[in-house]
């Protein structure tokens, strides 16, 4: 089953077409990378599919539900936004108990999948450590845990790694790995080139449009001089 | 020119910079690369001028930087990791005000901004907090410029920026350490590393490293492997048990393994069969900056380990 | 899910935001504390000890009994004595005495005989609250000395009846005065019967600000508002703008010194100031009617030097501190609130206790009040207003340097 499959999925702002009919899907398990410049549409994109705006034309069913579900939808998934979305003066634990009650998790519930997050991290002991002391490295990594707390089917995650250092990018991507294998569908937007081969699939997008879509490996043995930077627009001479 | 010795840096207990050695000629670029929290905008703090309370002798231009401060921050242009210049001021506002404060004549944008005011110059009436953040980062170049320094300092200048712009903006360094300057400026992009002149590896603070980027690759002793045929996931649990593996990762559909230099990686295919992986696609890969990095933090890590 | 739970997980998390936050909590629990410390201490107070001169021309025993009374009620406290009509607007010139009583001769004779209060005050209007507190004591002495004079009151038996030989003021002091008592009693009970019952009052006579204009009290209040917003919290938020925007640093690697940065600042301040300066000038007059009664450049130079001096007390915070909004807080804290209730605006220095001015005598807002009353109500010149005038110039060049020297040795430490 695809957890997303979006068809002719356009948005305007205005004048503007930031999205522009947008035929994607992402199946069971897989990770699909948006990669694309500024201003190419990512972020609006996984803004609809996550319920946050509404689509100016054009369907998508999104975790099983239709696009205007939001409520279900939201429900159903999980998202990492572009900064860093934890509560700095709150300790690991209680942001943890914040977002899982927020999801309707129990107590016991948010402990059990807590801890095993925190082991597969490795930072079990800094349970009850105020999120601001923690290594800058690891937070983002612990703002996934929280994200797939509530164990969601789909997450997306907006340009998790900006800012990010390679060490604290393969501890980052290690977890998602681990989410994907465990069955959840992960939508991921980069700037980083050497990342797309993360993914199992990647969608290059360029003025709202999908330009290209397929695997890294696939992609690459396509691009001239076999290199991926290649496959964006021509730089002005 | 910029020579530092023996420059350390603590805050209270932490040890932020230990020890640092290097120089930094006319005409090179020398990059900084490091982890969140190596003490990379430390060093520019210092390098800038900003924090004189340090240990150790920085000289740029010949002049020791403590007793000659003003005379130096003359000849530094500053690009800081934040976006500092004025939003609600256009391009052109934010360019005719520093120049105006270095007491430079702006009549001319082209010659102040060169090859950069020519990307900038369609939306010079643009208020700067409307920009992207590659022109941010091009305009936050250009106001550096404008007092023609000697010695550029850019932390981060390329994070969270789209590819197209960060190569724009590697190519009009490259231009400007054609000009003569020297040029110092960090990142954390592995494929952005080898466009420097020498690279300056750091870790918490410590000094692992300072070499040509291509030496730094040459001088990668382990053996780097890539296993496919199974799903990713299988392969990592597999392997991740292999006593001679010192370093398993996930990349894409493959697994890449890091193992000592002298390993014979046939003898991967009998330990996939004995765990029932069945037929499997090993062969070594090049390895990348970001290897060699790791590699270094891994041998660092297990040395401060031992002491 | 249970919407119920959702906001339990919001409140809980809010509370423990707010127990770590040491600026949420000073802001909810330390700032109402000290509000309504300052405000219920300030409106707590009487208006009391007023100082006050005396022309007495009056030989006789009731204009004594008057003075005694005056002197020994907790409003007032006499301080001078005159000697001649011609001393009257001398005596304002003393900075504490805001009322001159003036008894005309005949004054007892007067009261006695004919049942008339021949009494005249004198009063600063320019501080309006002071001025009625002390017609207020005023009349409640003269109706005291009327009450006194008067039969008492027996129920089911109105005044009209022979006055008894032991009568009730029969105490020691006033014993000797009994005669002219029955006398005077004799004549107010028929002016009480003859005039409609109405007691007589003293006759009132405002300087400096005559008709009591309530419109023109809040002015120098609101001026000094307004000085504080522009010039001291605008300022410093534009200051840590830079500070939290990251240019300051930028700026501190230019040539540019400390000192000129902050002058290159504070001119567009300074300009917004003297547009205000004009606007409430111009305002005051035409909708209140207020005119200046001393010099229109006076007016001007003490308006600039307030805003001034509330720049470097702007720079001051600006410079403590590195956020927009600590800076915020921080003027609204030491600034605003206690310039608002403590400057002699809402509640009189001279009648604050003793620890309290001192504080008040700090903030320029009191020289400001006391100068700015000065100079648009009594008409004075800058000779009377020197002390407050060079405090406010003296006081900015202190905290001005305490704000640049903080400031280098933060941006270069050591």
């Amino acid at each position: 089953m695809d957890l997303v499959s979006t068809s002719e999925l356009t948005r305007c702002f205005g004048d503007f077409v930031a999205v522009n009919k947008v035929s994607v899907r992402v199946g069971q398990g897989e990770i699909l990378g948006l990669l694309g410049c500024n201003g190419a549409g990512k972020t609006t994109l996984i803004r609809m599919l996550c319920g946050l705006l509404k689509p100016t034309s054009g369907t998508a069913r999104v975790a099983g539900f239709d696009l205007h579900q939001t409520e279900m939808i939201k429900q159903h998934i999980g998202y990492m936004g572009q900064h860093f979305s934890l509560f700095d003066d709150l300790t690991v634990l209680e942001n943890m108990e914040f977002f899982g009650t927020i999801y309707g998790m129990g107590r016991k519930a948010i402990r059990a999948e807590g801890s095993l997050w925190l082991e597969r991290l490795g930072v079990s002991s800094q349970a009850r450590c105020l999120v601001k002391t923690l290594p800058s490295g690891w937070r983002q990594a612990l703002a996934f845990s929280v994200a797939m707390l509530h164990q969601p089917g789909l997450v997306f995650l907006d340009e998790p790694t900006s800012g990010l250092d390679s060490v604290s990018r393969r501890k980052l991507w290690n977890l998602i790995y681990t989410a994907a294998a465990g069955g959840t569908s992960v939508v991921v937007s980069t700037h980083y080139l050497d990342e797309a081969s993360y993914c199992h699939r990647i969608a290059i997008m360029e003025q709202g449009r999908i330009r290209l879509e397929g695997t890294p490996e696939h992609l690459r043995q396509e691009a001239p001089g076999h290199q991926l930077i290649n496959l964006f627009a021509p730089r002005p001479a | 020119m910029i020579r530092a010795e023996n420059i350390s840096r603590s805050f209270g207990r932490l040890r932020a910079l230990n020890n640092l050695n290097f120089t930094s000629a006319r005409g090179e670029i020398l990059g900084i690369m490091g982890a969140n929290g190596a003490g990379k905008s430390t060093l520019f703090q210092i390098l800038a001028t900003l924090d004189s309370c340090y240990e150790g002798m920085l000289s740029m231009e010949g002049l020791d930087a403590r007793k000659h401060r003003l005379r130096i921050r003359r000849s530094i242009g500053y690009v800081p990791g934040q976006f500092s210049l004025y939003g609600d001021l256009t391009i052109r506002e934010n360019l005719l005000f520093f120049s105006s404060v270095y007491g430079c004549r702006a009549e001319n944008m082209a010659e102040i901004g060169g090859a950069l005011w020519e990307g900038l110059a369609p939306f010079a009436h643009r208020q700067a907090r409307h920009l992207s953040g590659g022109m941010k980062q091009k305009l936050s170049l250009c106001c550096a410029l404008v007092h023609n320094p000697s010695i550029l300092l850019l932390d981060e200048p390329t994070t969270g920026i789209d590819p197209r712009s960060r190569l724009e903006i590697w190519d009009v360094l490259k231009s400007l350490k054609q000009a003569g300057k020297t040029i110092l400026v960090s990142t954390h992009y592995m494929d952005e590393a080898c466009f420097a002149d020498r690279l300056l590896l750091l870790h918490r603070g410590e000094q692992l490293s300072t070499d040509a980027p291509q030496s730094m690759i040459a001088s990668y002793e382990k053996k780097l492997v890539s296993v496919t045929g199974a799903p990713a996931q299988q392969l990592y649990q597999v392997f991740s048990t292999h006593p001679d593996a010192e370093s398993c990762y996930l990349y894409g559909n493959s697994l890449h393994m890091v193992l000592p230099g002298d390993f014979d990686i046939r003898s991967l295919d009998v330990w996939g069969t004995t765990h029932h992986t069945g037929p499997l696609d090993i062969r070594p890969i090049r390895p990348e900056m970001e290897d060699v990095f790791m590699d270094r933090i891994r041998t660092h890590q297990q040395s401060s380990a031992w002491t | 899910m249970n919407p119920l739970k959702g906001i339990g997980a919001i409140a809980a998390k809010e509370a423990r935001h707010i127990r770590r936050d040491r600026r949420s909590m000073l802001i909810l629990f330390a700032l109402p504390a000290v509000i309504v410390g300052i405000f219920g201490f300030v409106l707590s107070f009487e208006i009391e000890n007023n100082a006050v001169a005396v022309l007495n021309q009056d030989r006789g025993a009731l204009s004594r009994k008057l003075l005694h009374k005056t002197e020994v009620s907790r409003t007032f406290r006499l301080v001078e004595e005159l000697s001649a009509t011609a001393d009257i607007h001398q005596a304002f010139s003393r900075e504490d005495i805001k009322m001159v009583i003036v008894i005309p001769p005949g004054f007892s004779r007067a009261l006695t005989q004919e049942g008339r209060l021949d009494l005249h005050l004198w009063l600063d209007a320019s501080e309006p609250k002071v001025a009625w507190t002390m017609e207020r004591g005023m009349k409640n002495i003269t109706g005291e000395l009327l009450r006194d004079l008067l039969p008492p009151y027996v129920p089911g038996n109105l005044p009209i009846r022979p006055l008894p030989v032991s009568t009730p003021l029969a105490d020691a002091r006033q014993t000797e005065h009994l005669p002219t008592v029955a006398l005077a009693q004799k004549a107010l009970v028929q002016n009480t019967l003859t005039q409609n019952a109405l007691t007589p009052e003293p006759v009132i006579h405002f300087l400096y600000n005559p008709t009591l204009k309530k419109e023109a009290m809040p002015i120098p209040g609101l001026i000094m508002v307004i000085f504080i917003l522009v010039s001291s919290i605008m300022l410093s938020i534009s200051i840590n703008k830079e500070k939290e925007h990251g240019t300051a640093r930028l700026l501190n690697l230019t040539p540019l010194g400390t000192s000129s940065m902050l002058l290159g600042k504070t001119i567009p301040y300074l300009v917004i100031s003297v547009f205000h300066i004009l606007t409430v000038w111009l305002l005051s007059r035409h909708l209140f009617g207020v005119t200046v009664a001393g010099s229109g450049v006076h007016y001007f130079v003490l308006c600039v030097l307030f805003a001034l001096n509330a720049m470097t007390f702007g720079i001051l915070i600006s410079s403590l501190v590195t956020r927009q909004l600590e800076a915020l807080i921080i003027c609204w804290l030491f600034l605003f609130i206690p310039n608002i209730f403590l400057s002699g605006f809402i509640f009189p220095v001279l009648n604050m206790p003793a620890f309290m001015r001192g504080l008040a005598g700090l903030l320029p807002g009191t020289s400001f009040i006391e100068a700015y009353r000065g100079i648009v109500f009594r008409g004075t010149g800058l000779a009377e207003n020197a002390s407050c005038l060079s405090f406010l110039a003296a006081e900015g060049v202190v905290v001005l340097g305490m704000a640049i020297l903080i400031m280098k040795l933060r941006h270069n430490p050591r």
